[in-house]
């Protein structure tokens, strides 16, 4: 099988795996139209045309020894979908409407897309693909021409890597997190793949055709994968729920267990400290955070340290404050060290396993 | 929680509460929404503040202060906001902490009233605590404290339970 063929079949799996996430949209947009919805109309629409796009760009792309007309539908194609796809995740991931009209970048993109336009009316009779085996002459316009196609596209990548790695934090949600996770895994992916295409047209201009093949390989590999996102992207709710039934599972086991763990330290903690307690809110899990917040402040302000205790040095103290039988019902005179933001959690978990550990000893 | 231990009045605020911002909410929502039956604005700040004190609340005369502990960690952040916002809903500060002397926020700051605020924290009795603090926990399952949720239109895109 040539390369080329294998730049064909690449783009034909991805284009495939577009259609198919095409038709969970248009499902999601007819379920949308049906239930009268109408602020998730314009982002659905845009990744509808957004996947359209895509799939012409995959048949202008398999298509060996492509004319100038359908060399540049592909190259205004792909950069148009990208923007599509970066504006409806804006509006998706910060539920305010983007404009594409608006956006500085977008306008720049657009604009790029014009000169790659140009420059390849320019070089119409040199247009052979770097990604593939066909042949081309290594002259300025070439280089210039391509140089800019890769642009228009690393450009939108790299707004769209931006745009979902802020929005991986929204929920705790597993298929919402997964959907992100993939999302934002694809378009590493697709921006590793054009950054690719620029080091074969840097490497090309230095050293001919020496990296060529080895580049177009890995950059064939990569293209199959980048249609895995939309797919998982689009799949209605109902198929990706059994896939993340596992996973939901073990990490429902996981809670529990650091409930029962912080459940653990919050029964020692106000067997000292029982002014802290809210009476009647038993086992909220929130509610014991807040109540071994309290009772940490008031046991370490009878501590004249400049830090922090550790884990095991607070849970040495506690199980000797309850081996003591004592009670606290007032904070004492020195002011508790403050711990590192972010830290409190896993600090409480940790010393809760210290004193499960201890009991059960 | 025992919806019979729930004094009345919180649960008549916390009803009033859901019922105008739905059942999830920013705490900034919040705020706002306290500002607007108040009358005026709502600012939080944070303090320095003596050991056993998380925070505290004034009525100015044009603006209600909420002050909690520097550096809490945020669980304990918003349950202390929480728990002076509701203060303020359950009606247990009036529309100024120290009636007609109370000053504005502005001649506050620049006099430096430490006092008035001080004397203020210790004089709630036991039982308005309590009905504070079970509003607080009550409001907590409803206050995203950052931003985590799915957005609205990624709800409605995705399939996902709609909140409106």
């Amino acid at each position: 099988m040539t390369s080329w063929s294998y730049a064909a079949q690449s783009w034909t799996i991805l284009g495939v795996l577009v259609s198919v996430a095409l038709l969970f949209y248009l499902y999601r947009a007819y379920v949308i139209y049906r239930r009268s919805i109408v602020t998730s109309v314009p982002p659905i629409w845009k990744l509808v045309v957004s996947g359209v796009l895509i799939v012409v760009t995959a048949v202008g792309y398999a298509t060996p020894q492509a004319p100038l007309w359908l060399h540049l539908i592909r190259i205004t194609t792909l950069p148009a979908a990208l923007i599509l796809s970066y504006s409806a995740n804006c509006w998706l991931l910060t539920n305010q409407p983007h404009h594409i009209q608006h956006d500085a970048a977008c306008r720049l993109i657009a604009l790029l897309v014009l000169v790659a336009v140009v420059l390849g009316i320019l070089t119409r009779d040199n247009l052979g693909l770097i990604t593939t085996t066909e042949e081309f002459e290594p002259t300025l316009t070439y280089y210039a021409h391509y140089g800019v196609v890769v642009a228009t596209l690393v450009i939108p990548c790299v707004l769209l890597v931006q745009v979902v790695w802020r929005s991986l934090g929204q929920s705790h949600d597993l298929t919402y997190r997964l959907r992100r996770q993939v999302t934002l895994l694809t378009f590493i992916g697709a921006l590793v793949s054009m950054l690719i295409v620029a080091a074969n047209l840097v490497l090309s201009m230095i050293y001919g055709d020496t990296y060529r093949p080895m580049l177009n390989r890995v950059h064939q590999r990569i293209i199959p994968l980048l249609g895995i996102m939309p797919l998982i992207n689009a799949m209605p709710q109902v198929l990706l729920k059994p896939v993340v039934l596992p996973l939901q599972r073990y990490h429902c086991v996981r809670e529990r267990r650091k409930q029962a763990l912080l459940h653990i330290l919050h029964e020692h903690m106000i067997a000292i400290v029982p002014h802290v307690q809210l009476p009647d809110v038993p086992g909220n899990p929130v509610r014991m955070e807040i109540e071994i917040g309290d009772a940490r402040d008031v046991i370490w302000s009878y501590l004249n340290q400049a830090r922090p205790l550790t884990p095991a040095e607070e849970a040495a103290h506690l199980l000797r404050l309850r081996s003591e039988h004592q009670v606290l019902s007032q904070p004492g005179p020195f002011q508790p060290p403050l711990m590192a933001p972010g830290t409190i959690h896993t600090h409480n978990l940790e010393v809760a396993r210290r004193l499960q550990r201890a009991i059960f000893k | 929680m025992n919806a019979a231990l729930i004094p009345a009045d919180v649960q008549h605020a916390y009803r009033l509460i859901v019922e105008y911002l739905g059942t999830s909410f920013s705490l900034d929502s919040l705020l706002d929404f306290l500002a607007a039956c108040r009358g005026k604005s709502v600012r939080l700040e944070e303090q320095t503040l003596p050991i056993g004190i998380t925070g505290y609340c004034f009525a100015f005369q044009d603006v209600d202060l909420i002050v909690v502990r520097y550096r809490l960690d945020p669980v304990r952040r918003l349950g202390t906001c929480l728990h002076e916002c509701a203060h303020f809903f359950l009606r247990h500060i009036p529309r100024t902490s120290a009636g007609e002397a109370t000053t504005t926020f502005a001649a506050f700051v620049e006099q430096h009233v430490q006092g008035d605020v001080d004397r203020l924290r210790a004089c709630y009795d036991e039982p308005q605590e309590r009905a504070a603090e079970m509003l607080a926990t009550l409001l907590i399952a409803h206050v995203d404290g950052t931003a985590h949720h799915i957005p609205e239109t990624a709800r409605q895109m995705y399939g996902y339970r709609s909140h409106t």
